[in-house]
């Protein structure tokens, strides 16, 4: 007689009769929450905003962009929201020229990086950012010459000793890549010589402080609207950096609004409206009338340029650097 | 995944073509602004930063789940316990805030220089990593059947002897792959080690001075290089470097895993 074997099935895995009501009535709960936020989160048909501006760009320019979009959306409730996002000039420059934000707030000049494929852009040129020599309070110098910073950046000047201060190792702090501090550093104290490979690096004008005034030796550059009490102020030849007079310090950035040849009416307004800012110099932004004009060529500049016409030697950067050029 | 790993490899073969394999991969310096493209100091970074972190962890990890699991008991391995878990849960910038902190001078202190540099950065991952480790180790070290540890007794051990001869021999293969998965999370790391490494692209012997790894290197350099140009396939490299060596190491931990 055959044997009648019964095979039970294995029981499906899965919430226990006992809590079933309760996972059932929290799939209606999150069905019902799905709903709402799919209600709340969609755009009302009035009193919405249009598509927002995207600006990018140098970290220096950042406090005064955001208290200019604050005032911006104070004025122009209806008009575009303006969003402000910092990454450096340079991650500026090339995510205007990717299409990706629509200004880049940057202290170098665009052509400098682009050549050609940046001649046409709009500009709008905010003043000078003064960028200001800081050490260690215990070095024991104020004030040094042109050809000892050099040497102190390059690394040639290893002790604070070798120009009459403490007797401590000199520690370069210096900004990465992209920084339009390191720019003017490179290029106006510099010619174009890199600095000393044991610098440390970092990444924004408040850490390149802070680390200044944490370790022994240490020499930095910050934007002047940066300098705290923690940090003694360098002196450059006969200059010495003054907060109330900062247009005679010869250290300095151009800084600057830029966008692509046809901007919006939107951003058109939102560029004369910053450019009507009185009170630049709180954000340590000096100098120059702030008048929107057109983005020059370094060949019109007067600067060397390749066959390419990107910049070449001292006015720019390098091969290495020059994004795909389209534009 | 493939199509990532498919657009690393093109942007790489495009840079190794243009630049040369030699400048590339056994360049001392990274310095785009000047065409040079040398990712050597990026792999060297990591490699040290791995192991120290590696040297640093190990023991501390592997001692804290001994005592947590086998020399304590009651309440203060609960405790010992509940403080892994809630360390591991610590996020990585408030481990690098506390190495800027603690570890950077310390470095200078003893070492001198800045502090900044790459024995800053193994020191603060490695201290990063140990509740990770040890949470995995106690893991492996309680999956030890207790018989295999009363019989060592029973034929005369010592709880050190068992320990070492019977405890930790056993759990072994778990003991590895934990070691492994905090290598791979100090590999990976970029917040922390990015806060006190210095940044310095450069490839050097004096490991107290100021470096960089493949992760800080991604991030520094992400942004400031445009996709399309040299720069920005020297970081499209990096990356897959970055993707071989973890993948390598996942590679092993399956190989664990089975041979477990």
């Amino acid at each position: 007689m055959p044997m009648r074997v019964r095979v039970q099935r294995p029981r499906r895995p899965g919430p226990s009769p006992r809590y079933r009501d309760a996972w059932g009535s929290r799939g209606a709960g999150a069905a019902v929450l799905l709903g709402l936020a799919l209600v709340i989160g969609a755009p009302t048909g009035t009193g919405a905003r249009p598509a927002g501006i995207r600006v990018m760009g140098a970290t220096s320019l950042v406090p005064f962009l955001i208290a200019t979009a604050s005032r911006w959306h104070v004025a122009h409730p209806t008009s575009p929201e303006v969003h402000v996002a910092a990454g450096g000039s340079l991650a500026g420059i090339y995510q205007l020229e990717r299409g990706t934000v629509d200004a880049a707030a940057s202290d170098i000049p665009p052509s400098a990086v682009l050549g050609r494929a940046a001649a046409g852009w709009g500009a709008l040129v905010l003043g000078r950012l003064p960028v200001v020599l800081v050490v260690h309070p215990g070095v024991g110098v104020t004030r040094v010459s042109r050809q000892n910073l050099a040497g102190l950046l390059t690394g040639r000047v290893r002790s604070w000793q070798e120009l009459g201060g403490a007797a401590e190792n000199v520690v370069v702090v210096t900004r990465g890549l992209g920084s339009g501090s390191l720019w003017v550093m490179q290029h106006q104290v510099l010619g174009g010589t890199p600095l000393t490979d044991r610098a440390v690096v970092q990444w924004s004008n408040g850490a390149v402080l802070k680390t200044v005034a944490a370790t022994p030796g240490a020499i930095g550059f910050v934007d002047s609207g940066f300098v705290r009490r923690s940090v003694v102020v360098l002196g450059l030849g006969g200059a010495m950096y003054q907060p109330r007079d900062p247009a005679r310090w010869p250290l300095f950035a151009t800084a600057g609004l830029y966008w692509r040849q046809r901007g919006t009416p939107a951003l058109t307004a939102f560029v004369q409206f910053a450019a009507r800012q009185p009170d630049r110099t709180r954000f340590g932004i000096v100098g120059e009338e702030a008048t929107p004009h057109e983005e020059r060529s370094p060949r019109a500049r007067g600067a060397p340029v390749g066959r390419d016409g990107r910049p070449r030697g001292l006015d720019g950067w390098p091969d290495g650097l020059a994004g795909g050029g389209h534009s | 995944m493939a199509g990532l790993t498919g657009w690393l490899v093109v942007d790489t073969l495009s840079l190794l073509s243009r630049v040369g394999v030699a400048p590339v991969l056994l360049g001392f310096h990274f310095q785009p602004q000047h065409g040079r493209f040398g990712l050597l100091p990026f792999v060297w970074g990591s490699v040290v930063v791995g192991v120290l972190a590696l040297v640093v962890s190990v023991p501390l990890a592997v001692a804290w789940a001994v005592v947590a699991t086998k020399r304590i008991s009651g309440r203060a391995s609960s405790a010992m316990t509940t403080a892994m878990t809630a360390l591991v849960a610590i996020p990585s910038v408030v481990w690098g805030w506390w190495g800027l902190a603690t570890v950077v001078p310390a470095v200078r202190g003893v070492l001198g220089g800045p502090g900044f540099g790459l024995v800053a950065a193994g020191v603060t991952v490695a201290i990063m990593v140990v509740p990770t480790v040890a949470a995995l180790a106690a893991e492996s070290l309680l999956a030890v059947p207790a018989s295999l540890e009363d019989a060592s007794r029973a034929l005369g051990a010592d709880e050190d002897t068992t320990l070492v001869a019977v405890t930790l021999t056993a759990a072994r293969p778990g003991l590895t792959r934990a070691v492994l998965m905090g290598e791979a999370r100090v590999l990976a790391e970029t917040m922390a080690v990015a806060m006190v490494v210095g940044g310095q692209p450069v490839a050097r012997l004096q490991i107290a001075w100021p470096g960089a790894t493949l992760t800080t290197g991604l991030l520094t350099h992400l942004t400031a290089l445009p996709p399309a140009s040299a720069g920005g396939r020297a970081v499209a490299t990096m990356a897959l470097l970055l993707l071989v060596g973890t993948g390598w190491l996942a590679r092993h931990l399956r190989r664990l895993g089975r041979a477990s």
